[in-house]
C-alpha cells in the first residue's frame, strides 16, 4: 500500500468506521454479555461486601489487583509504540501508533476501575483526596495513573484530530450524533500551515512528556509493593521488573491486536508481515531483559533466604504455587523466546502465539506477586494464608478483560484504528539532490 | 362389737404407720447388673446414720431386706451393713479367683456400743482374723440399732496386709454376700437369712491432683520502643522449690493474635470486651533453668502500654500457672527508615507534577488556538491544500 492514493488508503481504513461485519456484533454481544455479568457480580459485592470475594485479613488483596498491575502494563503499548519509535523516527511504526495509543486509553480505565472495585465501598475512593498522606504511595499511585490517562487520552486525541477532520469531511452518511461528535473534536481542523504547526508543537512536547510518565506510573505502581518489608515484595528492582514486564505486556497486547484487526477488519495491506517482525523482534528483546530480571530477582533472594524468603522461595519452586510459577518462566517466557527466536516459527501466526502466552503468563506473574507474598507467613509461628477467588471475583476480572476488548472495538468502529492521515503522509524515500520534504507532524 | 374392736385396731396399726418417725435408712436401689463401688472425695461420717447420698453406691436385697451400701476413699473402703433384726449383720466377701483361703467376712453388732468383727470364714467354721495368725484391720464403726433394724457403718483398708483379708484393686471385679441374725448378737449364732452372691466393681482411682504451681514475671531492660526489654518469668512449686527444665511461653496482647488453648487458665480476667481470649501474639518460648528461671527478649515495636502473658501449661503431676505484666513503653525517636515529609520533598513533587500539568494545559491551548485559525490563513490554505489534493490523484 505504500503507492497508494490518499483516496484508496480512506477507503480501505474508513470502512469498519463505514460499515461493520456481523461477525463483529455477534463479539461484541458476547463481551457485552460478560461485562454484564461483571456488572450483576459487582451487585452482588456492593450488597454483600467483600465478604463474597476470598480475600480476608491475611490475603487482602487478590485478582482485582492482580488484572489492575496488568493492565498498567498492557497501557504501555503506547508509550513505546507512539513515543518512543517517533522520537527515533521508524516510519514502519505508522500503521500501528492509533491502535497502540487507543489500547493505552482503553487499558488505563479498565485499570483505573480495578482498585475501586477492590475497594468494596467505592465512596471510599474520596477518602483518597480528603485523607491522603504524601507517605502513602497508595496516593503516589493515584495521582501518577490520574496524570497518565490525561497524558495518554491527549495524546492520542492530538494524533486522532486530521483523523477526525477527514471524518467529518468525507465518511458519507452517519447518523447526527456521530456527525456532531466529528465536527466537535475535529475542532475546525483544516489543514493550515498554523494549525499543523501548533500540532506538531504540541505533538512534540506530549512524544518527549509521556515516556517519563509512563515509566513513572509502573514504578510508582511497582512501589505500592516495595515500600512494604514484606517477603517477596521487599525489593530494590521492582521499578525496572515491573517496568520491563509492561513494556513486554504492552507490545504482546499490540501484537494480539494486530491479528485481529488485520483479521476482521482486512487491514492486511497495512499490517504487514514486515510490521508484525519487526515488533516481533522488539518483543524478543523485552522478553530477554524481563528474563533477566527475574534472574536477579530470584537469585539473589535465594542466594541469601533470609528470614521467611526461604518459605516463600519453597513456595513458588516447589509448593503451593509452583505450577504457576513454572507455567510463567517455561510457558510465558522461555517457549516465547524460542518462538520468536527461531526464524522457521517467527510467522505471523507464531508471532501471535508467542504473544498470546506471553500475556497469559504476565497476567499469571501479576496473581503471583500479589497472592503468595501476602499467603506467606511473615511473623514466628503465623499460619499460611489461603485464596481461592470466587466466582464473584473471576466475574468481575473477566468483565474486566471483556471491557478492555469491547472498549477497543467500540472505539475502531468510531475511528480508524489504523492512522490515515499518518500513513497516507508516510514520507517517500527522498531522490538524490531533492530538498526533505515540507514539515511534518512527528 | 368385735367387728369395731378390730376395725379400731387395724385404724391404730394404721395410724402408728403414718405416724411413725421416717425411716432412718434411705432407699437402697435395687441392682439388676453389677454394682460399682466408686471412689469419692469425702468420707461418710460414721455415726449409725445414712444419709441421703452419704454412699456412693448402695444394694438392696428385697427377699432379706438386708441393705449395704459402699464407696472407697484413697485407700479405704467404707462400707454400711442394714439389717431388719436385731441381732448381728455380716458382709462375706467371696473370691472369684480360685486359691482364696475362705471368705473375708465382716460381722457387726450393736450392744452397748458397736462391735465390728474382722473374721475368717473357712466354710466349716468362722475364726476372728486375730485366732489365726491375722490382724484386726477395721480402721472405725459406728452403729445403731432400733425397732426398725440394725445399721452398722465401718472402714476397712481397701488391702491390707492380713492375709485373711480381701484385697481390693481399683477396676476389679469381687463377689459378695450380705446374712443377719435377726435376734442373736453371738457372731457364732448361725444366720436367720442371707442374700445371693452378688457381684461389684471397684470403681478407677481417680488421676492424682496435679501439685500447684507460682508464675511470676518480671521485667528489666528498655522498655522503649525498639530497645531491648528482658522479662523473667520463674516457675516454682507451692512450697517453693524452682522447677528447672519446665516451658514458659510468652505472649503480648495485640488486636491480631490467636486464641489461646482452651485449657491455660488465667490467674486474671486477661479477656478482651467480647470475652473471648483473642488477641495473644506468641513472642518467645523459654525454658527455665535451675532457678526456675526462663529469660525471654523482647524488642517492643510502637510505645504505649503492652500486656505480656507467662503461661506454663502444666506437665508432670505440676498444674498449669500464668502470669501477666503490664509494662508502659515509651515511645522511641521518629524512624529514619521512612522517607520523612519536608517541605523540600513535597516541593520537588509538586514541581515535577505541576510541570507536567502545566505542559498538558499547553497543549490544551494548542488545541485551542488549532480550533480558532486565523481567517485569512485559513483561505490561502484552503486553496493550497485542494491543490495538493489534485496533484496526488494524478501521482496515483
Amino acid at each position: 500500500m505504500e503507492d497508494a492514493t490518499q483516496e484508496e488508503i480512506e477507503e480501505v481504513l474508513l470502512r469498519p468506521v463505514r460499515k461493520t461485519g456481523r461477525s463483529v456484533y455477534v463479539v461484541m454481544a458476547i463481551l457485552g454479555g460478560v461485562v454484564a455479568w461483571g456488572v450483576f457480580a459487582y451487585v452482588v459485592q456492593l450488597r454483600e461486601g467483600l465478604a463474597v470475594t476470598a480475600m480476608r485479613d491475611r490475603v487482602s488483596w487478590g485478582v482485582y489487583i492482580a488484572t489492575f498491575v496488568f493492565f498498567i502494563g498492557v497501557s504501555h503499548a503506547g508509550t513505546l509504540i507512539s513515543a518512543i519509535l517517533r522520537l527515533s523516527g521508524a516510519e514502519w511504526r505508522r500503521p500501528v501508533t492509533r491502535m497502540a495509543e487507543a489500547i493505552t486509553v482503553c487499558a488505563l480505565l479498565v485499570a483505573a476501575a480495578m482498585p475501586i472495585v477492590d475497594l468494596g465501598r467505592p465512596d471510599r475512593l474520596v477518602n483518597i483526596l480528603l485523607y491522603g498522606r504524601l507517605e502513602s504511595a497508595i496516593l503516589w499511585d493515584f495521582i501518577s495513573i490520574a496524570t497518565y490517562l490525561t497524558g495518554s487520552l491527549l495524546f492520542l486525541y492530538l494524533f486522532l484530530i486530521p483523523d477526525l477532520a477527514i471524518l467529518r469531511d468525507r465518511l458519507g452518511a452517519v447518523g447526527r450524533l456521530r456527525r456532531w461528535l466529528y465536527r466537535t473534536l475535529a475542532v475546525r481542523w483544516r489543514g493550515t500551515t498554523e494549525q499543523r504547526h501548533r500540532l506538531a508543537r504540541s505533538s512534540i512536547v506530549m512524544t518527549v512528556l509521556i515516556l517519563p510518565i509512563a515509566v513513572s506510573v509502573h514504578t510508582v505502581v511497582s512501589w505500592i509493593f516495595a515500600m512494604t518489608l514484606r517477603v517477596g515484595w521487599n525489593s530494590t528492582i521492582f521499578g525496572p521488573y515491573f517496568v520491563a514486564g509492561a513494556l513486554i505486556s504492552g507490545v504482546a497486547t499490540l501484537l494480539m491486536a494486530m491479528a485481529l484487526f488485520a483479521h476482521f477488519y482486512k487491514l492486511h495491506a497495512f499490517l504487514t508481515r514486515r510490521l508484525f517482525r519487526n515488533l516481533a523482534l522488539i518483543l524478543l528483546l523485552l522478553d530477554l531483559v524481563y528474563i533477566y530480571f527475574t534472574l536477579n530477582e530470584y537469585l539473589t533472594v535465594a542466594y541469601k533466604k533470609e528470614g521467611n524468603e526461604a518459605l516463600f522461595l519453597a513456595a513458588q519452586f516447589g509448593g503451593d504455587f509452583a505450577a504457576i510459577f513454572w507455567t510463567v518462566q517455561f510457558g510465558g517466557l522461555l517457549i516465547p523466546a524460542f518462538l520468536l527466536v527461531i526464524p522457521r516459527t517467527r510467522t505471523t501466526l507464531g508471532i501471535v502465539v508467542a504473544a498470546t502466552l506471553i500475556n497469559v503468563a504476565m497476567w499469571l506473574k501479576r496473581y503471583l506477586i500479589v497472592v503468595s507474598t501476602l499467603a506467606t507467613p511473615q511473623m514466628p509461628q503465623q499460619p499460611w494464608g489461603a485464596y481461592f477467588p470466587t466466582w464473584v471475583e473471576w466475574s468481575i476480572t473477566a468483565a474486566g478483560f471483556a471491557a478492555f476488548v469491547l472498549l477497543l472495538i467500540a472505539f475502531s468502529r468510531l475511528f480508524p484504528i489504523v492512522s490515515v492521515w499518518e500513513v497516507a503522509e508516510r514520507p517517500a524515500a527522498p531522490e538524490e539532490g531533492t530538498p526533505a520534504p515540507a514539515e511534518a507532524i512527528v | 362389737m368385735r367387728a369395731h374392736a378390730v376395725l379400731l385396731a387395724c385404724v391404730l396399726v394404721a395410724l402408728a404407720f403414718v405416724t411413725a418417725p421416717g425411716s432412718s435408712i434411705p432407699a437402697a436401689a435395687l441392682h439388676s447388673e453389677t454394682l460399682e463401688c466408686p471412689h469419692v472425695l469425702d468420707r461418710p461420717i460414721l455415726d449409725g446414720v445414712i444419709s441421703p447420698g452419704e454412699y456412693g453406691e448402695s444394694f438392696l436385697d428385697p427377699g432379706t431386706g438386708l441393705a449395704m451400701f459402699m464407696q472407697y476413699e484413697g485407700n479405704n473402703l467404707s462400707l454400711a451393713l442394714v439389717s431388719p433384726g436385731q441381732g448381728w449383720v455380716s458382709i462375706h466377701l467371696t473370691a472369684l479367683a480360685p486359691g482364696m483361703p475362705g471368705e473375708d467376712l465382716l460381722l457387726g453388732y450393736v450392744d452397748n456400743g458397736t462391735t465390728v468383727l474382722d473374721m475368717v470364714d473357712h466354710g466349716w467354721e468362722v475364726h476372728l482374723d486375730t485366732d489365726v495368725g491375722g490382724t484386726d484391720d477395721v480402721l472405725s464403726a459406728a452403729g445403731r440399732r432400733d425397732g426398725e433394724g440394725t445399721v452398722i457403718e465401718m472402714t476397712v483398708p481397701l488391702y491390707s496386709s492380713d492375709p485373711n483379708d480381701h484385697h481390693f484393686e481399683p477396676e476389679g471385679a469381687y463377689a459378695f454376700r450380705l446374712a443377719y441374725n435377726a435376734t442373736s448378737l453371738d457372731p457364732y449364732a448361725p444366720a436367720s437369712a442371707h442374700t445371693d452372691v452378688q457381684r461389684f466393681v471397684v470403681g478407677p482411682r481417680p488421676p492424682p491432683t496435679p501439685a500447684a504451681t507460682v508464675l511470676t514475671l518480671s521485667a528489666q531492660g528498655e522498655a522503649r520502643e525498639g530497645g531491648l526489654l528482658v522479662l523473667y518469668s520463674r516457675l516454682v512449686a507451692a512450697g517453693g522449690s524452682p522447677l528447672a527444665g519446665r516451658s514458659v511461653s510468652l505472649y503480648q496482647n495485640t488486636t491480631f493474635g490467636w486464641l489461646l488453648e482452651e485449657d491455660v487458665r488465667f490467674e486474671e480476667d486477661v479477656a478482651d470486651e467480647r470475652g473471648d481470649l483473642f488477641g495473644w501474639l506468641l513472642l518467645d518460648e523459654g525454658v527455665t533453668d535451675s532457678d526456675g528461671k526462663a529469660e525471654h527478649l523482647v524488642t517492643p515495636v510502637g510505645g504505649g502500654p503492652i500486656t505480656f502473658l507467662a503461661t506454663f501449661s502444666g506437665e508432670d503431676g505440676y498444674a498449669s500457672a500464668n502470669a501477666t505484666l503490664a509494662v508502659d513503653i515509651a515511645a522511641g525517636p521518629p524512624s529514619t527508615a521512612h522517607a520523612s515529609t519536608t517541605a523540600a520533598i513535597v516541593l520537588v513533587v509538586a514541581t515535577v507534577v505541576g510541570s507536567v500539568w502545566a505542559a498538558y494545559a499547553f497543549v490544551a491551548l494548542q488545541i485551542y488556538r488549532i480550533s480558532r485559525p486565523k481567517k485569512a490563513q485559513q483561505g490561502r490554505e484552503a486553496g493550497s491544500a485542494k491543490k495538493t489534493r489534485k496533484r496526488g490523484e494524478t501521482r496515483g
